[in-house]
């Protein structure tokens, strides 16, 4: 793009043809840029020759183009407390894109005092997942803004609602202007913040650089921990590009695992699982060695050894993504 | 402003046209192929899930996005079949009948994996500890146990008859009955536990497997495309209908276009004589104003030369009956008078002349049979025009 942009130019440019050490250089640097935004991409995708090809767990793969409009009202929204009913949440009070997308949190208390029922999930890589909510029972991003909008203990609130202060912001109806061509409705306001977070993968985990064939990335242990963790059969639900995410499972098969309700929950994804503690619908496993424990003596009917468990938790720590180009971190307490 | 009817009749003729052509080109064309797509889209998308839920059954398929990916796509083509049928409530209701299949066949999907991950998940985990407990220690009185539950299970991975269920329930039984080696007991507890579940579980599976591979979508689906298939050979039928008729209306549109070209010409041609005719007359009456009184005469035999010519006559003849009677005539050249012509004439003139004069015989030969055609026809005439002045 860059070496059109400066052919496009030239007409225009026509004294720059003196400066050809100039133009040289400008040529040179431009290849570069290109060669390496090229390449980025092209390392994630699986060759035959690579283990994704062979591997139940594939590498997550760019975010998808977006019209940069649409998704930095988006982000801008994500952010804004005017999406609470009383101006004191955001939908980054729950999520920290900062951090691990989620926060620290074992359950949050809501507003009526009462403790929440379920932990926060992640919301990287959320689009991945085929529904979401630990159980599952919503199908989209949109659905999820909207419900998260409406529900007492979160943001408590309504679209018109919303809508309606949004409006009285110019700079906010310039924005939806430029983004949908129209001032905010509720279409475009769910469709903003949705935008917003399917643009939140995090690519580049040391174990999908592993998997697009570089055999350096994982280092023996983890290595076996992976081994170990296809060979138990962890890998039987935890598969795919978000290693979970994509099926229900009956949680506690042969002991309890945590407290129910419900009994049927969405399979968790374990991207960038290491930051995200603490684990497990009702947030009591407070790290990832408890968490791993618990798997295989409910789902297994197995005790562990601490090895295994180390084993397992070395390759956990290999799902770690980027956002943004900086790792995905624990949020602090 | 008053409407003449011609006027009235153009905006009605443009709307009929405009009806016409617009029922001509199937306007439902898109609509019916817009549901035919999304069906061979759902077509194409089930046999790719039926594939790949046996791979994932077989262990060939190792991770569920695929199945993820095809329902989106089954729910993403029902969508456009119900987006599409909007406007038809039988068609709306075949589509109804249509997804409640599709639906029963997500949830036996969803059922399909649930169900085959914790069987791959179990069946990994007891060859792990099968293989463990025969290997531990080859004398052991468990391994027979172990070894002929392993055979049974294996035998059911492929085989969910009830017959093989029962030989691994024997074989559960045999083992669960055995003293157990303190060391090897919480192995063989865990075998037990994932081989009962796998009992259990690797049946109920292929019975889902079996439901769902017989989910009767195709029956719904080829109901479904019979009926899009039909409207849309009927609504074809139809715009070929339109397009007849419209081919018929130019047609007549033609015909009345080249009738008023016609007329309209005949009409100019008229105009174009009368106004020689006008011309001449001008002319003539100019002429004879201007004239001595010797050369009326000449002028009058110049005129009837004219007139002659203007209507394509052979003859002409200006008779002044009265006390002296005078004639003037002309003829073409090489045509002589009849006998007593043109004196003749004017004893004719008052059988024929209507009440203002005018004697007008375009063709002789049409003329009814009778002594007057039979005057006329002897005097060599084969038409006759005289004005008359009594």
């Amino acid at each position: 793009m860059g070496l059109a942009a400066l052919f496009d130019a030239s007409g225009a440019l026509k004294p720059l043809i003196h400066s050809v050490p100039l133009v040289a250089g400008c040529l040179a640097l431009l290849f570069v840029i290109a060669v390496t935004v090229g390449a980025a991409p092209k390392s994630q995708i699986p060759s035959s020759r690579s283990p994704a090809a062979q591997e139940p767990i594939t590498p997550i793969p760019p975010a998808p183009d977006t019209d940069p409009l649409k998704l930095a009202l988006g982000e801008r929204l994500f952010a804004d407390p005017r999406l609470s009913h009383d101006g004191t949440l955001t939908y980054s009070s729950c999520h920290d894109v900062h951090s691990n997308g989620a926060d620290s949190k074992r359950l949050r208390t809501a507003r009526d005092g009462s403790v929440m029922t379920f932990n926060i999930p992640t919301v990287f890589n959320a689009a991945l997942s085929f529904r979401l909510n630990w159980e599952g029972n919503v199908r989209t991003l949109e659905d999820q803004s909207e419900s998260s909008l409406e529900n007492a203990a979160n943001l408590a609130t309504n679209a018109n609602e919303v809508l309606k202060k949004l409006d009285a912001d110019p700079e906010m109806v310039r924005q939806f202007s430029q983004a949908y061509g129209g001032p905010p409705d509720r279409t475009s306001l769910l469709d903003a913040i949705a935008t917003f977070e399917r643009s939140l993968l995090t690519p580049g985990s040391r174990f999908d650089r592993w998997l697009s064939g570089d055999f350096v990335a994982l280092s023996p242990e983890e290595q076996e921990g992976y081994q170990l963790f296809k060979s138990l059969g962890c890998v039987s639900c935890h598969q795919g590009v978000n290693i979970g995410g994509n099926l229900f499972e009956r949680q506690g098969i042969f002991h309890p695992l945590a407290s129910p309700p419900p009994e049927i929950v969405r399979v968790p994804s374990l991207r960038n699982v290491a930051t995200t503690p603490p684990y497990f619908h009702d947030g009591s496993a407070p790290t990832l060695e408890e968490a791993v424990r618990r798997m295989g003596n409910a789902e297994l009917d197995q005790t562990l050894s601490d090895a295994q468990i180390k084993a397992i938790v070395a390759f956990l720590d290999t799902l770690t993504g980027t956002y943004r180009g900086a790792p995905v971190t624990a949020a602090s307490p | 402003m008053k409407v003449t009817p011609a006027a009235a009749t153009i905006p009605i003729l443009l709307l009929a046209l405009s009806w016409l052509a617009f029922r001509a080109v199937d306007p439902e064309a898109e609509r019916f192929d817009r549901a035919l797509k999304a069906l061979d889209r759902f077509t194409l998308m089930e046999i790719a899930l039926h594939r790949d839920v046996l791979s994932a059954r077989a262990g060939m398929l190792r991770n569920y996005d695929p199945l993820v990916r095809e329902l989106n796509a089954l729910r993403d083509a029902l969508g456009r079949l119900r987006d599409n049928a909007a406007g038809d409530a039988e068609e709306a209701a075949a589509v109804d009948r249509f997804a409640a299949v599709a639906a029963r066949q997500d949830e036996l999907t969803e059922q399909f994996k649930s169900d085959n991950a914790l069987l791959q998940n179990s069946l990994a985990y007891f060859r792990l500890l099968s293989a463990g407990l025969s290997a531990s220690d080859r004398s052991s009185p468990l391994v027979p146990g172990v070894s002929a539950l392993t055979a049974a299970m294996l035998q059911l991975t492929y085989d969910t008859s009830a017959a093989a269920a029962r030989e691994v329930a024997e074989r559960l039984s045999g083992l669960a009955s055995q003293s157990l080696p303190t060391d090897a007991a919480a192995s063989v507890h865990a075998l037990l536990a994932h081989a009962g579940l796998l009992h259990d579980l690797l049946p109920a599976t292929d019975g889902v497997l079996r439901a769902l591979l017989a989910a009767p979508s195709q029956a719904e689906l080829k109901t479904l495309r019979t009926m899009i298939l039909e409207r849309q050979a009927q609504s074809r039928a139809t715009a070929r209908e339109f397009r007849f008729l419209l081919y018929a209306a130019s047609l007549v549109l033609l015909g009345v276009l080249a009738h008023l070209g016609l007329r309209l010409r005949a009409r100019a041609l008229a105009l174009r004589r009368r106004a020689a005719f006008e011309h001449l007359i001008a002319g003539i009456s100019t002429r004879l104003i201007d004239a001595r009184a010797h050369e009326i005469g000449g002028q009058i035999d110049l005129a009837l030369a004219e007139l002659a010519a203007i209507f394509d006559a052979d003859r002409a003849y200006l008779i002044v009956s009265g006390y002296l009677t005078r004639s003037h005539s002309w003829c073409k050249e090489g045509i002589a008078f009849p006998p007593n012509w043109p004196d003749r004439a004017l004893a004719l003139a008052t059988d024929f002349a209507n009440t203002e004069g005018v004697i007008h015989v375009p063709n002789i030969d049409r003329l009814p049979d009778g002594a007057n055609k039979d005057v006329l026809a002897a005097a060599g005439l084969r038409g006759w025009a005289c004005v008359s002045k009594f």
